[in-house]
Formats: structure tokens, sequence, C-alpha cells
């Protein structure tokens, strides 16, 4: 009902009755609380009954939303909020295992082009987001996100949702969260594939030269990152092979204790670059096919432009602690639309993005976007992405941290590589905890470790 | 009346079925043991049993080899049985927060939102007999737990309350008395609002000339009503009829 009833309305429309709305008096309020007062029981009643409200289609609420196609559509923009506040909570994860796709949960997304997805805020508040000021229904929804079809466009979108918690750890006032951040080592070599097109060039990536090494060092770094425990493991872009990948699964199944989640080193193969993120016990979440090529201008001013076969599915994580999150794979962070899908369309709450890049600053400004919307972010590039640099050197820093938080100081914390290119021959990667309390952020310990 | 709601027969129904009836049945069962009702437990007992037997021919005749057959086994019943315990915590969860609730205006705000919906926030202060300003500490209390009662909303520069699902959920369990009587005075031009819960689409009932069982089923009501002698007096008892009567527009 919800989508049918935001259906009746344009984006235009949904702002031109915000607006309109953020100055109505208290004759108009009490007016259209009366007016509806027996629809709206209607709906609470069934909702908390624990009946789909799609489903419960009575002559009475027939009879009423034809009624309201003719009706006032200042009063329905107010109904429709109305009606969202009175929809339990999405529960129906009975008999779904831990971790699954979600497909919308109106069966009308296609008939209104309207899609509705479940949101569960993270754990902090944001107050000051600039999201609590834009004139859209999703401002005021609680329980539920929609999401219009046009927004979404030229992509499509795929929710997986966590059913659990325990990434984030509780403590007095708040929580924290322990990251590690990878970038491996800098002598891996990209295996790749020029092709000449009619304006540019491309190039396929399709592995790694050095595949074995990588392999290990992958495993290396993740063996020591795991028994630490960190919540969120995330590897650099590009260094991932199908043995790393099921070197980490089978680590992982070991301890499905261990409630960690790591964003896999995305793998290069058969024209597509693909990330894989694996949640507790070796379980895959989603594996999200890298969508914007990335373009670099080489030495003698030649653009390279990355090939690469892609779906258009945008995969997104709902969960518990995080709120929703994304997964942009490097040049995906960079591309309007993708940024503007994610952080606008569908409300991300949580960013993670693997990079490799011989530059930082266009994701760093990037990431700078997130902070009037208060986004946690997270951003890791790898040493050995001086293989495609001009200069053979790779941009310091390695890595940010943006937390959701209004103190200017810690809005993005830069991780610099201090290693003095002995990660190379070691293990190395950064470790940082963030934490929340008394609704401030700390980034309380952030280095690397050599060994 | 549970065996047509959630008993599976697992070589005929199809997957969507198989979803919806499961997690039926578990809601129900954890909702009745939520409550001590030992009487209808064992009268779900009864009329689902014979599930057993459907699950177990099936898994016969799979072609699974015997020791995945197993772990399946295993999995489904883990997977049950945390289901089921999550679902009970979540529902003393909020039994234990709604009881946490210490100020002593929390009945009177409940009843007085659950009768009028939404309310401004003088006319919630006026209803319980509070200042305004000190409705504002109030709410606060209300809202002091991990499941929030009390929604707030700011339109304009109004504030705007109503109740949660969650905690209209518990006073229709806990505190059915508070639930408001039927107002058939101003109703009786919305009789439909009483008893008539379709399940069908807007488009199918306009297609399907939903008026001519619309008439049929008020003549029932009406007849039902007469039978009883008396009006359905809450929420609860609406629903079951409700449900009996939109069974005739399937």
């Amino acid at each position: 009902m919800v989508a049918y009833l935001i259906s009746m309305f344009t984006k235009e429309e949904e702002r031109y009755y915000a607006i309109r709305w953020a100055t109505a008096d208290e004759k108009h309020i009490g007016r259209v609380i009366a007016t509806y007062r027996n629809f709206l029981a209607l709906i609470l009643n069934a909702s908390a009954n624990e009946y789909r409200i799609d489903e419960i289609n009575s002559l009475y609420l027939n009879r009423e939303l034809e009624r309201l196609e003719k009706g006032n559509k200042e009063d329905i923009f107010r109904l429709v909020i109305e009606v969202e506040k009175r929809t339990d909570m999405y529960s129906s994860w009975q008999n779904r295992g831990v971790i699954y796709d979600l497909a919308p949960l109106n069966e009308n997304a296609g008939e209104t082009g309207i899609a509705i997805y479940p949101r569960i805020r993270p754990l902090w508040d944001t107050d000051k987001s600039e999201r609590n000021r834009e004139r859209r229904f999703n401002t005021s929804f609680t329980n539920y996100m929609m999401v219009r079809a046009e927004d979404v466009l030229p992509f499509e979108i795929v929710m997986h949702y966590w059913n659990d918690r325990g990434v984030l750890r509780a403590m007095e006032g708040g929580w924290s969260l322990r990251i590690a951040l990878a970038p491996v080592m800098d002598d891996a070599e990209l295996r790749t594939e020029e092709r000449d097109l009619a304006v540019g060039y491309t190039v396929g990536v399709d592995g790694l030269i050095n595949e074995q090494k990588v392999t290990e060092g992958v495993l290396r770094v993740f063996d020591r990152m795991f028994s630490e425990e960190y919540g969120i493991i995330v590897f650099p872009e590009a260094l991932g092979t199908e043995e790393a990948l099921v070197g980490i699964k089978d680590k992982m199944r070991e301890h499905p204790e261990f409630c960690t989640f790591v964003m896999a080193p995305t793998i290069c193969a058969d024209g597509s670059n693909v990330l894989v993120v694996l949640g507790p016990g070796g379980v895959e979440c989603l594996r999200h096919k890298k969508t914007s090529p990335a373009i670099l201008i080489t030495e003698d001013g030649r653009e390279e432009r990355e090939d690469l076969l892609f779906d258009r599915q945008v995969h997104l994580l709902i969960t518990h602690e995080l709120g929703l999150v994304a997964f942009p794979i490097c040049a995906e962070l960079l591309d309007p639309d993708f940024y503007r899908l994610i952080v606008n369309a569908v409300l991300v709450d949580t960013i993670i993005c693997a990079s490799f890049s011989p530059g930082v600053k266009a994701f760093h400004d990037t990431l700078l976007k997130g902070t009037a919307a208060r986004l946690l972010q997270l951003y890791i590039n790898t040493c050995s992405a001086k293989t495609v640099s001009r200069n053979g050197q790779v941009a310091l820093p390695l890595g940010f941290v943006q937390v959701p938080c209004s103190d200017e100081e810690f809005q993005i914390r830069t991780v610099d590589r201090e290693c003095m290119g002995e990660c190379s021959k070691g293990i190395c990667y950064f470790d940082i905890t963030i934490i929340y309390k008394n609704k401030e952020f700390h980034v309380e310990s952030l280095h690397k470790r050599c060994a | 009346m549970y065996k047509e709601k959630y008993v599976i027969n697992f070589f005929k129904a199809d997957q969507d079925e198989m979803q919806r009836k499961t997690r039926g049945f578990s809601k129900i069962m954890v909702e009745l043991i939520a409550e001590a009702a030992f009487g209808e437990l064992e009268k779900l007992q009864q009329e689902c049993k014979q599930m057993r037997y459907s699950a177990q021919g099936y898994l016969e005749d799979s072609k699974v080899s015997p020791e995945e057959k197993n772990t399946l086994v295993n999995i489904g019943y883990i997977n049950a049985l945390l289901d089921v315990e999550q679902m009970y915590l979540q529902k003393l969860t909020i039994q234990n927060e709604m009881q946490q609730i210490k100020t002593r205006y929390k009945n009177a705000i409940l009843a007085a939102l659950v009768k009028a919906g939404t309310m401004l926030h003088k006319d919630l202060a006026c209803a319980i007999g509070v200042s305004a300003s000190g409705l504002t500490a109030v709410i606060k209390q209300m809202n002091a737990t991990s499941v929030p009662t009390i929604r707030v909303e700011e339109v304009s520069k109004y504030k705007l309350y109503s109740i949660t699902p969650a905690a209209y959920q518990y006073i229709t369990h806990y505190m059915p008395g508070m639930l408001p009587e039927m107002e058939t005075g101003n109703r009786e031009q919305e009789v439909y609002f009483d008893y008539v819960m379709a399940v069908r689409s807007i488009k199918q009932n306009r297609k399907m000339g939903i008026a001519e069982k619309e008439r049929e089923i008020r003549s029932d009501y009406v007849m039902a009503l007469n039978r009883g002698g008396k009006k359905f007096m809450n929420g609860q008892a609406k629903f079951g009829s409700v449900i009996e009567f939109s069974q005739k527009l399937a």
C-alpha cells in the first residue's frame, strides 16, 4: 500500500508537498489526522497482528484508495508517512538462514515503479545528517526505504540481508569496531592484455603474473588478521585468485565463532573484476562485479580504459549494526552515477572501497562528499599499484577512514605507509579501532604492523 | 483450524506455500508458548503432527546420500530451534521493556493514543492531565527502552505522537481492555470497516465485480449479528469475524 500511495507522486511533487507540510498549521494537521483515523487504525491492527500489509486489501481500504486517487495530494502525502509508521518492522526472516538475498518487499514494484526495502538504521546517531533535511518520504520513514526505479537507472539493486549482530563490540555508552585494512605487498603484477579500439585503448586485466606468490602473501596476512578477530577485514582490489578465496573460506569455516566480515581481494578473470564478501563462518554474502572501468593516462598521454565484462547489478548488504553497506570497487566510487545511486537513492550508511590505483586524491575528494551525510567510510589502496603508475610510485596515504562525527579533526583519518618497502617481505596491514561513545566517534589506535 | 493454515504436504506444496506455512507455524507456536496456552498448544500439536510423516516420507524418497541427508536434517533442525529461540526472545524483550516503563502516565498515554491514533503534543498533554512542558519528560521516559513505544515526529513546529506497532501488539495481547470499543454510531455508512478483510488486489476486485459479493456478505454479517445477539466488542473478535467472512471472497 505504501508503494501504491507513493506512486501517486512524482519526485517533484514529493518535494513540493514536503515543503508545504513544513509550514502546516495546527488546524490542518488535526483535520488530516481525524480524516484518516479509521483507515490508519485498520493498518495498525493488521500490522501488529503480523499480517503483511500488502495482502490485506479490504473493501474498505479499496474504496478509500479509490477515493484517494481523486483526493487532495497534500493530505495523501501525510497519509503515506502515517501508513509507513504503522507498518511493523520487517520480520519475515524465519526459515531463511542468516544471510540471504532480499527482493523488494512489495509485490507491486514493477507496476508502481517503487521498490520498498527494509531500512535498518546504523547504531550511531545521525541527527545532524544532511539527509534529515531532505524533502523526501525517506526522511520521515522509520522502518522502510522506498526507491524509485528511475533513480537507480542504469543500475539494478540487489539487496542482501544479514540477520544477526556481532561485528560491533558493546562497551559502556557505545561500541567499538576493529578493522584491518591490508595493503599486503608491493610486488603484485597484473597480467594485462591491450586491445585497440577506434578511440583509445582498452586494457583487460586477466589475473596476476606472480599469482602464486601473491596468493601465499594474501593467505599469510589473512591468517594473522583473522586470528586477531577483527570485525571487518578489507583487502585491496585485484590481488585475488580463486585459490586465495577458497583458502580464506576454509580458514573462516574452521572458526565460525569469529564474527568477521571479509572483503576478499577482487578476482580479475574472464573479463570481469569480482568482489566477494564473506560473512562469519565463510558464508558468501554477495559477489559484486565491478561496473565502472578504471581509466588511466599513460606517460605518452594515451588513455587506457579497463576492459570489463559487467552486468550493472549493484549488490548491497543490509546489516543491523552498520546500516546499509555498499562495496564499490575502486573506480566505481568515482563514477557519479554509481555514487548518486548508493548515497542518494538507496541511502547507504557505510561505504567500504577497495582500490588498486596509482593516485588517491579523487578518492579522498569523493569520500569528503560523504561527510555531510554522516557516512562511515573505509578506503584502502595497495602499494602494488605502482606497476600502473607513471612515476613508479604509489601516492600516500594508502587508506582513509572517515567516521560520521562532527569533529573536523577526525573527519577523514589517513593511513600512511611507514614500512619503507619492507612490507613486501613480511606481513603488513593497518589496524584500526573505531570507538563510538556518548554520540562521539574516536579513532583510537591506528598503526601498521610488519613482521 | 490450525491444520488448514499450517500443515504442509512436502510432496505437494510449492516453495512459497512451504515458506509461508513454516513461518506462520513458528510464529503461532512461539506465541502460544509465550502465553503458556496449554490447551491451544495441544491442539496445534495434534493437528500439525501429520507433517512429520510427510517430512519423513519426503526424505526417504530423496536421492541425496544418507550422510548428506542426515546433515541437512540437522541443519534444518538447528536452524528451526534458533529461529524459534530468536522469536521467543524478541517477544519477551517487548514484554520486558514495556514492563520496565516506570512513569505512572504509561497506561493513560497508551490508552489515549490507541484511541486517537495520532495526537498533537498539547492534545495528548490535555488527555492525560499533565502540562505541555511536563509531557516531554514523560515521553522521554516512555521511550527510554530498547523497544520504542511512542513514535515522535515533528511536523512544521508541532510534535505528533503515535503508538508503535510493537506497543500496539503488546496492548492487544496483555491489555485488551484498553482497546477502544466499536463506535457504531458514526460508522453506519462504513460498515465495511467492521468485517471485510479480503485478500484480493485492488485490480482483481474491480474485475470480479466485487460489489455483488459485498452485498451478500453484508447480509450474512447482519444475520450473524442477529443470531449472536450482540455486537463484536474488541479488535480480536472483530478480526476473527473478518477472516471468517473474507474466506467467502476467496
